[in-house]
């Protein structure tokens, strides 16, 4: 990226300029649009506040992306193995593995929302440019409840259908029996904020730009179902429901929506999973 | 401006570094893809024997405890061992086939072929890990050669495609460097 910076640059060629919030490139101020990419920029104003010296690049941006991830797999390749152990080491009469199970829960999301802290504080700088129109965002918000709607039924029919495939109850039978704090805050609190910050806003953004809006999208939904390894059979309906919330985190230019539709669909299927539906 | 940057001399020079990067990537990515689909399309075809040879030993282990096997219920395990084997296997010759196509796709959309390339085997190394402990250790260190190299290619693709279009837009300002982190 700096080849030509250690180089060295031509005196004439430098010229009052800011990074483009898409492809990283230089533009000079003034631009309402990037030469490069073709991002529409916000304003020249506030382009022009945007010092070269302070706007992280897609590159290191990307390697953040990528280590956090990294770490947030290892977390969940742990959490996998200890939470077999615990399933392993089960009796059937044994009353204390689900408070087992949501103890191992609760550290794995500690952790893992401690290494998405640390990535969000040093991509602080990363500002989100998604300027959708006023249409486009009432219409986002208008179709959050039929989204969530079609979301669920899907969860719960794909659910259905592993249990008569694998001819056995699924792991989250066991867990979403009583609704109390520790579930409302492990499955419905933590995932929300967290997840959604890392995958909704950080990942997307980052991606958003080298990659487009589609392969973003469906590649933040890739990754956030994979970092759900403990939870395998999940996987395929992840990928869906996580590129369903980047669509809508686009549309409604604010990340409110898809953490308030992830709270909404992980409280309702706990609900159902309490009343035993 | 100097010759060197006049003529693309230094720009050239890095832009090969790059495509070298690049092209060991796309290497990569084929022999990754085409083993995968080799060694999991080898493991569809002989599932039910690599079933049976995993299930002799606990079926000799009961027989020397002369304990009674069910020939039907035997039959049904191991129809759906075979079945899941078949499953998980043909998951990863589909895989194979998408770092094929990310390997010979890897010039065309460097940044999308690289990454997509690097979260799906990153990704199904965990899964994969999660079923079967086993496939964690084994060859770990050539885990680590090829996420390092497809890391490396992902930033070589940034810089690739930066560069192509700094080129595409021509002007003054694509010799400027690229902000610092």
């Amino acid at each position: 990226m700096d080849d030509n910076a250690s180089d060295g640059i031509p005196a004439e060629a430098v010229v009052d300029g800011f990074a483009c919030w898409r492809c990283g490139l230089n533009v000079a101020a003034g631009n309402a649009a990037c030469p490069h990419c073709g991002a529409t920029l916000r304003s020249t104003e506030s382009a022009a506040t945007m010092s070269v010296t302070s706007a992280p690049t897609s590159e290191y941006l990307l390697n953040l992306l990528f280590c956090t991830y990294l770490l947030l797999l290892v977390t969940g390749i742990l959490h996998a193995f200890v939470l077999r152990s615990v399933i392993d080491a089960r009796d059937i009469a044994n009353h204390t593995f689900r408070s087992t199970a949501f103890t191992h829960l609760s550290i794995a999301e500690g952790i893992d929302t401690a290494i998405i802290a640390i990535a969000l504080w040093k991509a602080r700088h990363l500002k989100s440019r998604i300027q959708p129109s006023q249409q486009t965002r009432i219409l986002a918000w208008i179709i959050a409840l039929p989204v969530l709607a079609m979301l669920l039924a899907l969860n719960l029919g794909y659910h259905a259908l592993l249990r008569s495939l694998l001819h056995a109850p699924l792991l989250t039978d066991d867990l979403m029996t009583k609704f109390d704090l520790i579930a409302v805050i492990t499955i419905c609190v933590q995932p929300a904020f967290v997840e959604e910050a890392y995958c909704r806003w950080f990942a997307l953004d980052c991606l958003r730009g080298p990659l487009g809006t589609h392969a973003a999208v469906w590649i933040t939904g890739l990754m956030f179902a994979f970092l759900h390894v403990a939870m395998l059979t999940n996987i395929p309906y992840l990928i869906v429901f996580g590129a369903c919330l980047a669509y809508l985190r686009l549309m409604s230019g604010t990340l409110w929506l898809p953490i308030m539709l992830h709270f909404s669909h992980n409280l309702i299927i706990l609900l159902i999973g309490c009343i035993g539906l | 401006m100097s010759d060197a940057f006049s003529d693309g001399g230094l720009g050239s020079l890095a832009q090969s570094a790059r495509t070298k990067q690049l092209k060991s990537a796309r290497g990569i990515l084929l022999f990754v893809g085409i083993l995968t689909i080799l060694v999991n399309g080898g493991m569809i075809i002989f599932a039910e024997s690599i079933v049976d040879a995993q299930m002799e030993p606990e079926l000799q282990e009961l027989r020397s405890q002369n304990k009674v096997i069910n020939p039907v219920k035997l039959k049904e395990i191991r129809d759906g061992a075979v079945r899941a084997t078949r499953f998980v296997d043909g998951i990863a010759v589909v895989l194979g086939f998408v770092f094929v196509a990310c390997g010979m796709l890897v010039y065309k959309y460097p940044v999308a072929a690289t990454v997509i390339a690097l979260v799906l085997y990153v990704g199904c190394a965990a899964v994969y890990g999660v079923l079967d402990p086993r496939t964690l250790a084994a060859g770990w260190w050539m885990k680590i050669i090829i996420v390092v190299c497809l890391f490396k290619a992902v930033q070589a693709a940034l810089a690739y495609e930066s560069e192509r279009k700094s080129e595409a837009a021509g002007g003054v300002l694509s010799d400027l460097p690229a902000a610092p982190a």
